[in-house]
């Protein structure tokens, strides 16, 4: 009988948080479906007309094309991302430890953790312009560049506590190159480690704004969804039927991806703020 | 077979050279650009500045806009810090039970750490302007019938509000994480000595908590200092600046006032002070160390 007692008060508390969580997404898609004056009228009201057309809109204006934008830039930064940055986390687990080179240059690697954007901003701002890198390819170099200090640290912990030296010396007598076995034996067992570095830096890419904003405002034809809602909002200042569908467009595909993988995002998310 | 014995000898240099590569030529040398920056006049617009000694430093302490920053900057951090810890430890604790449909309850609530900031500013921009506002009329509740972004005294509190809405769900995660890695022994040990709730939450989980509070702490710690997105969409700083914040600053002195040399200085100033609390935190969390 003990049980039950607790139990009532927790579904009350937690009832009540679900519906804070969920009234401004189920609003949002209620609104999308509205013509803007009713939104204005009546927010929360059901559409009276039910209508499409802000969703028309959005298509006419071409949101297929940001989409894709953020689609390229994600996924060209994690494989990037992946490629690059265990290979390096590897090398220094291995040399580290004997090494006080290689030990400056981790230092050198992970130091951007501590270091705020802010202080960067500027002039990797008027460098990106000087250097004609205001574009995807750019932002993509960016982020690349910014994902090593996380990934890096989290991929070296990975390597020193999980996958044995031992490992190396026997595939070195048995005559493999160390390229080999890096790409045939050491990347493959990382496996849980790049779960984890993809989700967050896929998080963070898709989501994140002032890079985007910082790069790639001049030119509309590459901006990313939320570079596009922001502007778009500031475009239909008056008539915001259409800045609701795009809404939608963002929290529903994030929304499919969290339902499907949604195991490996939380633990994603778990481990990688374990610093 | 000679380029075989280079790689085996040469290899962590090359497995490391990209990553150094980049890092030298786009972190490094802005890093060392925005130091310098901070001692120029240079307004971003022209190619050539001045250097003008520590002017940028002396000046910033004596700017209302950058005074009236901090301000808000470090209250809204510490909503933030105080708000992640305590409704994240209390909406675990109610997460970490054993009762039917957590799972649906875990998957809701987690769900706001994934949607991007930006949006979710735009979002509520929205709804505070045209769903709180006429309701708060229709209710005649007068705080709430302007809207809570467009008045000096509430606009704190609806960001701050927006911010906690997505940002508790990480610490959320972080917290049922190790409430979950208490063994089972632990707690029935406990209620065979017959301890109560509260104090079985201060002698076994909060213990076990510690060292996910100073991570959530130094995290919310950031983020709140480095605040930029959802201020940016939600407010843009206002009403009348109260709500700029250091970064938005930054951005605003460098991008719309073309003050490029004096948003350095501004920067270095938040780099310095994200330094300070980060060694204190780190030192004052080693004591605590299980």
């Amino acid at each position: 009988m003990k049980k039950d007692k607790i139990h009532i008060p927790t579904y009350v508390f937690l009832t009540v948080g679900l519906v804070l969580i969920a009234l401004p997404m189920y609003l949002t898609v209620l609104n999308s479906f509205k013509e803007t004056r009713q939104i204005t009228g009546g927010f929360f009201e059901l559409p009276d007309p039910f209508t499409l057309e802000n969703f028309q809109r959005l298509l006419d204006d071409g949101v297929v094309q940001y989409f894709a934008n953020s689609m390229t830039i994600t996924i060209a930064s994690i494989a990037l991302i992946i490629l690059i940055v265990p290979m390096a986390a590897y090398a220094l687990a291995r040399t580290m430890p004997r090494n006080r080179v290689f030990q400056g240059i981790y230092i050198m690697l992970i130091i951007g953790i501590f270091v705020p954007f802010q202080v960067i901003m500027i002039p990797i701002t008027s460098m990106m312009s000087d250097l004609g890198l205001s574009s995807k390819l750019g932002l993509i170099i960016l982020y690349l560049t910014y994902a090593v200090p996380q990934s890096l640290f989290l991929y070296a912990g990975y390597v020193k506590t999980v996958i044995p030296k031992e490992l190396d010396e026997a595939a070195a007598i048995d005559g493999s190159g160390k390229f080999n076995t890096y790409f045939k034996i050491i990347f493959p067992m990382m496996k849980p480690m790049h779960a984890t570095v993809l989700i967050l830096n896929a998080l963070w890419i898709w989501n994140d704004f002032l890079l985007p904003l910082l790069l790639l405002n001049r030119d509309e034809s590459t901006w990313t969804l939320p570079l596009f809602q922001f502007n778009y909002q500031g475009q239909y200042f008056s008539d915001f039927g259409p800045s609701f569908a795009s809404y939608v467009v963002g929290i529903v595909s994030i929304l499919i991806v969290y339902l499907f993988f949604q195991r490996h995002i939380i633990d994603g998310m778990a481990n990688g703020s374990v610093k | 077979m000679r380029e075989k014995g280079f790689v085996n000898r040469y290899w962590p240099y090359l497995f490391i050279l990209v990553p150094l590569l980049l890092q030298i030529v786009f972190f490094f040398i802005p890093l060392a650009q925005g130091v310098i920056y901070s001692f120029t006049d240079w307004t971003g617009l022209t190619s050539s500045y001045n250097f003008i000694g520590i002017d940028n430093y002396l000046a910033i302490f004596s700017d209302a806009k950058f005074l009236s920053s901090i301000g808000f900057t470090l209250l809204f951090t510490i909503g933030l810090v105080v708000g992640q810890i305590v409704l994240g430890i209390a909406i675990a604790l109610l997460l970490n039970q054993k009762i039917k449909g957590v799972g649906l309850f875990r998957t809701a609530y987690f769900f706001p750490a994934v949607i991007s900031t930006v949006t979710l500013g735009l979002i509520f921009k929205q709804f505070f302007n045209y769903g709180l506002a006429p309701l708060g009329e229709f209710l005649g509740i007068e705080w709430l019938s302007q809207s809570l972004i467009a008045n000096e005294g509430t606009a704190f509190w609806g960001l701050l509000f927006v911010a906690l809405w997505q940002g508790v769900a990480i610490p959320v995660v972080i917290f049922l994480a190790n409430l979950q890695s208490i063994p089972n022994e632990i707690r029935e040990a406990a209620s065979i000595d017959g301890a109560n709730r509260w104090q079985t939450f201060k002698s076994i989980e909060l213990p076990f908590l510690s060292p996910a509070i100073s991570i959530v702490l130094i995290l919310a710690m950031k983020a709140g200092l480095t605040a930029f997105d959802l201020i940016y969409a939600l407010t843009g700083g206002g009403p009348s600046g109260s709500t700029t914040s250091l970064g938005l600053l930054v951005y605003n002195y460098a991008f719309k006032n073309n003050q490029f040399g004096y948003a350095s200085a501004i920067a270095i100033v938040l780099f310095i002070i994200i330094a300070i609390v980060s060694v204190i935190q780190i030192n004052s969390s080693k004591k605590f160390e299980v």
